[in-house]
């Protein structure tokens, strides 16, 4: 109990989930879809990353891949990293496992070749290990982890309200069942806890309502208990994967504010999945811009909205309604979303980019800072885009060279390491 | 309390099913192509034989106006006064023959549902959950190929194969456990002790399995095809992803969910089981209902042919009502308009 409370307060300004370069593909008969293709974002504790983009750009698949959700023919590339932060469950998981730990910047003795648990700060060794800073890599990890991961750390909303609810169990059963399982509550006790939780998700006459069924619920009602049923699991982090686009607006309003309430009161990160730019604005801290399986921009919520610097972002904020004044006709994105069923050598949104030029058809763009200021700040701060314009006070030719060290696989540690020392 | 309303309205509605089906049973009996009293009499060529033939049909109620007729003979049916036998067993009353014969045929049937149940739904089950891997194809397979296998056929090689078990497979069946023939009607009399139950259940095995071949075969389909669309369904991964464990998640969420789509495929195939009795009953020399029917048909035993009609209409319209009852426990939505 104590070593759990001292882990506890080990939570520093780090990530609590992080993702670097996640590649999830599924192979068919027909072809090889990169759904995720190098994807990389950081959620902070207690703050709201919104990802956005078109259909079919790879954001359910992401949050899906976090959760170790991804069926055949799907599979996550051993490669990419799915990291989550929370020490505590960092250091039940290296205890469990202490023989697949590595000490950060300590590559000797005490790392494992096969190792998913780092730790960069703690203490004690093998089974009674003290973990302050550290993080598992969920793709590398046994499946067992990441089952005990689910619900009890993260925790997922999905879209479809009325599908994602068990029609053949009442309201109250599936509430309990969660209950139970994570917060070993059962009988009267769990009873109460789920009314709580109805009630706390906005609910009235929470007694009720728990021994109905969810086709006697409307569909608002139905979202709240989608997100009552994630809370029921007592998660760090919550996956809400459009969980207003079937809902009418002002039942949205209510849900995204309830989540904004909720957020608060139980420390919740949230990892926001939308299509829809206006809800970002409303809910996100920081949003990462997804299109064809690769983030193309990242950055604060107020930078994006302010100065969106990649074209394809630039393009999906002039076409939200009364955003744009002039004319009678509303800007558009010609084209559609390609699906991504080939390695990306070429920048995948060239043939609809307004700016695109001959090199944007031979050389990747890969995630630079926007101009040479923004290098150095924090993550927060941080604006990226993957576009060769960019960073855009260097040369044409130095952004190309820029670009292709970057892609190129071999060269792409020694480039970081470069900068690095610079 | 809609879905008791609901299972109301359903039982309710199985009344007039049952009067329409009687009609048309008195429509077949009096309008049909055999006059039943000439079947009963034979050739009618002495005056003696005539007068018989006057008698059984004025007894038979042929020689009445039709609608007085009919009020009768629906009145009787349904204070199951169901008349008696005229060829068979001259005299003996149609409910006294149920009485006999039911029983065999209830216990063949018993077994003939339990047995595609208990194998069928499991391998089904299990083929579902491992979707595309060798398991599943060799289980779906087994599923086609009994599917497939025809009654009269798979009756008459399991009888072969049975009744010469010691020679073509080394194994005597005859011998094994208890000591039953391959062929017979069960004795049911003494039930109740674990030999006599043994022993009964032995000597209906080799036609219940016949007459559950079919049922088997589509229930292990559907039962695939219904685990297979609940694991692919949004609750299924919500709870996945909200950390329920993988036994919770089969034996709670998938499962009660794919018996929804199996009620009617069991009961369905139990209707088929009627049918299928007879042509089973008949190979393995079980003495059943069906053997009865069909002796009754034909022996123009007309009496005795429509009063088991009657029966067979009051046993689908049963297994109805237990479809429906089934529905209304499993499935909270029936019933359900809307608010």
């Amino acid at each position: 109990m104590t070593d759990e409370s001292q882990a506890m307060s080990g939570v520093t300004d780090g990530p609590l989930l992080s993702v670097e370069n996640l590649r999830t593909t599924f192979y068919t008969d027909q072809e090889t879809i990169h759904a995720v293709d190098g994807v990389s974002f950081t959620v902070s504790p207690q703050q709201t990353l919104g990802v956005v983009g078109e259909s079919g750009s790879g954001k359910s698949v992401t949050a899906r891949s976090i959760l170790g959700l991804v069926d055949d023919p799907g599979r996550v590339h051993p490669d990419s990293e799915i990291r989550y932060h929370d020490p505590a469950f960092v250091q039940t998981v290296a205890r469990t496992y202490p023989d697949r730990v590595t000490w950060a910047g300590e590559k000797t003795a005490r790392s494992a070749s096969d190792a998913f648990v780092t730790i960069e700060s703690g203490s004690g060794e093998g089974s009674s290990v003290t973990v302050e800073r550290g993080s598992v890599n969920l793709v590398a990890a046994p499946d067992d982890v990441t089952r005990s991961l689910r619900g009890s750390e993260v925790a997922m909303v999905f879209q479809d309200a009325q599908t994602a609810l068990n029609p053949v169990y009442t309201v109250g059963n599936q509430i309990k069942e969660l209950l139970d399982i994570h917060q070993g509550l059962s009988g009267t006790e769990a009873t109460e806890a789920a009314a709580d939780l109805l009630e706390s998700v906005g609910i009235p006459d929470p007694k009720r309502r728990l021994s109905e069924y969810p086709h006697q619920f409307s569909g608002g009602m139905q979202q709240r208990t989608v997100i009552a049923l994630a809370l029921a699991c007592d998660p760090a982090v919550l996956l809400c994967d459009e969980p207003t686009t079937a809902l009418d607006v002002t039942i949205q309003a209510q849900i995204l504010e309830l989540l904004e309430r909720l957020q608060h009161e139980r420390n919740l990160s949230i990892l926001f999945i939308t299509h829809d730019m206006g809800v970002i604005a409303q809910v996100a801290d920081a949003v990462a811009v997804m299109y064809a399986g690769e983030v193309v921009e990242q950055a604060s919520v107020d930078r994006l909205f302010d100065q969106p610097r990649h074209p394809y972002t630039q393009g999906l904020l002039q076409s939200i309604p009364g955003l744009a004044s002039e004319g009678d006709r509303l800007p558009t994105i010609d084209g559609r979303v390609p699906t991504p069923n080939e390695p990306a050598t070429y920048c995948r949104y060239a043939p609809r980019c307004p700016e695109a030029f001959e090199e944007c058809k031979s050389t990747h763009p890969e995630r630079v800072p926007v101009d040479s200021a923004n290098e150095k700040s924090g993550w927060m701060r941080a604006h990226t885009a993957a576009c060769l314009l960019y960073p855009e006070d260097e040369s044409l030719e130095d952004r190309l060279q820029m670009h292709h060290n970057f892609g190129a696989p071999d060269e792409s540690d020694a480039a970081t390491t470069a900068r690095e020392d610079d | 309390m809609s879905r008791l309303q609901y299972f109301l309205k359903r039982l309710a509605l199985s009344v007039p099913v049952l009067f329409f089906g009687a009609t048309l049973t008195f429509v077949i009996f009096r309008f049909g192509p055999i006059d039943p009293a000439a079947a009963i009499v034979g050739e009618a060529a002495t005056e003696a034989s005539r007068a018989e033939y006057q008698r059984i049909r004025v007894q038979l109620g042929l020689e009445q106006p039709v609608l007085e007729h009919y009020q009768q003979f629906m009145v009787d049916f349904f204070t199951l006064n169901l008349g008696q036998s005229w060829v068979l067993a001259p005299g003996t009353d149609v409910v006294d023959l149920l009485l006999i014969y039911g029983p065999r045929t209830a216990w063949l049937a018993f077994w003939a549902v339990l047995i595609p149940i208990f194998v069928g739904i499991p391998m089904g089950v299990y083929a579902g959950l491992r979707s595309n891997t060798m398991t599943d194809y060799s289980l779906s397979l087994f599923g086609i190929v009994w599917r497939a296998m025809p009654n009269f056929w798979l009756a008459i090689i399991l009888l072969a194969v049975l009744s010469q078990s010691d020679a073509l497979i080394g194994f005597d069946w005859n011998a094994f456990l208890v000591e039953t023939s391959v062929t017979g009607t069960p004795d049911l009399s003494n039930i109740t002790s674990p030999a006599g139950f043994a022993a009964a259940t032995k000597q209906v095995l080799p036609a219940a399995i016949v007459l559950g071949s079919a049922s088997m075969g589509s229930e292990l389909r559907i039962a695939r095809t219904a685990v297979l669309e609940t694991i692919n369904s949004n609750y299924v991964e919500t709870a996945k992803a909200n950390g329920v464990s993988e036994r919770s998640l089969v034996w709670k969420h998938i499962l009660r969910n794919s018996m929804i789509p199996l009620v009617p495929t069991i009961t369905n195939e139990a209707f088929l089981l009627i049918g299928g009795s007879v042509i089973v009953e008949v190979v393995f020399g079980i003495n059943g209902i069906g053997w009865l029917f069909f002796q009754a048909a034909i022996n123009g035993d007309l009496p005795l042919v429509v009063a088991l009609v009657f029966v067979f209409i009051v046993v689908v319209v049963i297994m109805n009502i237990v479809q429906d009852l089934l529905y209304v426990l499993i499935d909270p939505r029936v019933g359900y308009e809307g608010r």
